[in-house]
């Protein structure tokens, strides 16, 4: 007779390892995964085909308005070049928004529920976010310059299509612009991951760069030229934007900072929204 | 592992975690139950860190979420079935979940497989049902093979083949050793995939065992039916039973189990015509176990108005 005893021993519950050498979260990975979503979203073609579209038919416009009267204003190829990267301002508001878009879209379509799973480190994710726009909009940029400068080039004769490389003064103004658009689309994303908000963003950066040009403007003449109100047109976006890139005595309407000094504004006017953003993004409940 | 030590979440003035600790095994599928907005979804979001605890910690195999190597690797979390971008494709939110990890894009379109997401995957999610949603979100849970889920209501709007898959899927991954944690409010849906439950009550825990200990706590209910329930209910009675007539032939008799009655009813010569244990459902449990912490009733007002209208 078999005993009536229990042989059965008691097993551990199996456990599920993750093989450890797999490759884990990565801020090159995050970085990809980032310019992919930049690249999938429709707004983004769409604003990019619209910068370079419109840069290229200011440019153009431009350059046949100038090769008519040449004659009557004659002017230097680096006049020509300048005039002829005026879609850059477009370009700002335009690029300004997508930096606006990239972060905000997460939050108004839920997918950022999504993406802080994968990488919940939000430094890395805001970080690898903010340098897929910086790259994104940067190319956008280079693309539309470059058209733009080949248009003028083409059509008129004191600016060469070699230009570019050879000529130290127009290339350090197209560096110049190309940074202050880069920049301003870094000031949107800020603004975004500040706000949380794309209409919010988006009406906030037109401000900054429209609106608020003009009420100083209207305030200086109000106040007799006031010490107080120069110093904030000298602080403000805008002119912050054609001291830096233009040298205020040429262009300027109103007092304006040198070149230097002024880079440093527009890296402040950068720095505090992608700041508080980013306390924002990474102390905040998603 | 899933480790909660007095995790509490408050908005405001509102608590929606109210300091509960528990801790989730390996090898299980533990349901989280409860009402709407007893802080269920808020505790799962708490696990993956996209809401900061007020106080307490929730960590995953001792650590916080984010604090792990590779967090995709380590949590699958389906959270809500529209947290993805409605521009994009199934198949590019996959592939940019993967670049994050370094994933290949097999194992992308594996999951695609899996998940049954086949040709829907080409197409925009705009377009996508809600089973298409959560079968999506599914599938970027699975995207990294973790040693652990987390499934916030996985099973809404599934159709009936889908809803059998995720609890196959369920039962399976729990199987494999990994820690798999579904929230539902839906006590049907926790009874057949469920090996333990936490019933969660306006931000407390109010029950954290086994299923099959929470229905065997019930007192034994037996059906009897009989010709003579005079003469039975007088050869049952003694102190702890309760004799319950329904009708002229039918008794329901508790505290006493179903062999005792049948022995008593021999020894009396009393002929019975059924016997039947009458099984606590998990439902009735639920219901007792949280009706004191129901915060919204039909009808929309708070229990607290209602009770303040009384």
């Amino acid at each position: 007779m078999t005993p009536n005893l229990n042989t059965a021993t008691a097993t551990p519950p199996k456990t599920f390892q993750v093989d450890p050498t797999l490759p884990g979260v990565s801020f090159l990975g995050t970085f990809r995964s980032e310019f992919a979503k930049l690249k999938a979203l429709r707004t983004s073609w769409w604003l990019s085909i619209l910068t370079i579209g419109l840069s290229a038919f200011i440019a153009g416009s431009v350059a046949i308005s100038y090769q008519r009267f040449s004659d009557e204003f004659p002017s230097s190829a680096l006049d020509v070049a300048v005039q002829g990267q005026t879609g850059s301002y477009f370009a700002m508001i335009l690029l300004g928004a997508l930096g606006v878009i990239a972060i905000t879209t997460e939050f108004t379509t839920g997918a950022i529920r999504s993406s802080l799973t994968a990488v919940p480190r939000r430094t890395t994710l805001l970080g690898a976010k903010a340098l897929a726009l910086v790259a994104w909009t940067g190319l956008t940029t280079a693309i539309m310059m470059l058209l733009s400068h080949v248009l003028a080039a083409v059509i008129t004769d004191p600016l060469g299509l070699g230009d570019i490389v050879t000529d130290g003064e127009i290339a350090l103004m197209y560096a110049k612009t190309w940074l202050v658009v880069v920049l301003t689309a870094l000031l949107g994303f800020g603004l975004g991951a500040l706000l949380r908000s794309s209409a919010g963003g988006i009406v906030v950066l037109a401000s900054i760069l429209f609106v608020v040009q003009i009420v100083l403007s209207i305030l200086y003449g109000v106040t007799n030229e006031a010490a107080w109100v120069e110093t904030l047109i000298k602080l403000e976006y805008m002119n912050l934007v054609d001291g830096f890139i233009n040298e205020p005595s040429q262009y300027s309407f109103f007092p304006a900072l040198e070149t230097g000094p002024a880079l440093l504004g527009l890296l402040g006017w950068t720095a505090v929204p992608v700041a508080l953003g980013w306390l924002s993004f990474t102390r905040r409940d998603s | 592992m899933i480790t909660a030590e007095n995790l509490t979440k408050r908005y405001g003035s509102k608590t929606a975690v109210d300091g509960i600790s528990f801790q989730l095994a390996p090898g299980k599928v533990t349901g989280f139950l409860g009402p709407n907005g007893s802080g269920k979804s808020t505790t799962m979001r708490m696990a993956v860190g996209l809401d900061r605890p007020t106080t307490g910690s929730i960590t995953i195999g001792g650590k916080p979420f984010a604090a792990h190597k590779a967090p995709l690797r380590t949590v699958g979390a389906v959270l809500d079935a529209g947290a993805t971008h409605p521009g994009r494709t199934g198949r590019s939110h996959l592939r940019v979940l993967a670049a994050t990890h370094g994933i290949s894009a097999k194992r992308v379109e594996e999951v695609i497989e899996l998940t049954g997401l086949g040709e829907a995957a080409r197409k925009r999610i705009k377009g996508y049902s809600l089973g298409m949603n959560q079968r999506l979100g599914i599938a970027a849970a699975l995207l990294g093979d973790p040693a652990v889920l987390i499934f916030d209501e996985p099973v809404n709007g599934l159709d009936p083949e889908g809803v059998r898959w995720v609890r196959s899927m369920a039962r399976q991954l729990a199987v494999e050793g990994r820690t798999v944690f579904v929230s539902s409010h839906l006590m049907s849906e926790m009874s057949q995939t469920a090996d333990h439950l936490i019933v969660l009550g306006r931000g407390k825990i109010i029950a954290d065992a086994p299923i099959a200990e929470l229905l065997s706590s019930e007192e034994h209910r037996v059906l009897v039916r009989t010709e003579q329930t005079a003469d039975l209910a007088n050869a049952l009675t003694t102190s702890g039973v309760n004799i319950e007539h329904l009708d002229a032939e039918t008794l329901q008799v508790t505290g006493l189990d179903p062999r005792s009655i049948g022995r008593r009813a021999l020894e009396t010569n009393i002929v019975l015509h059924e016997l039947t244990p009458q099984h606590s459902t998990l439902e009735d449990q639920y219901m007792k176990l949280t009706g004191d912490h129901v915060e919204y009733r039909s009808g929309g007002q708070k229990q607290e108005k209602q009770e303040a209208a009384r």
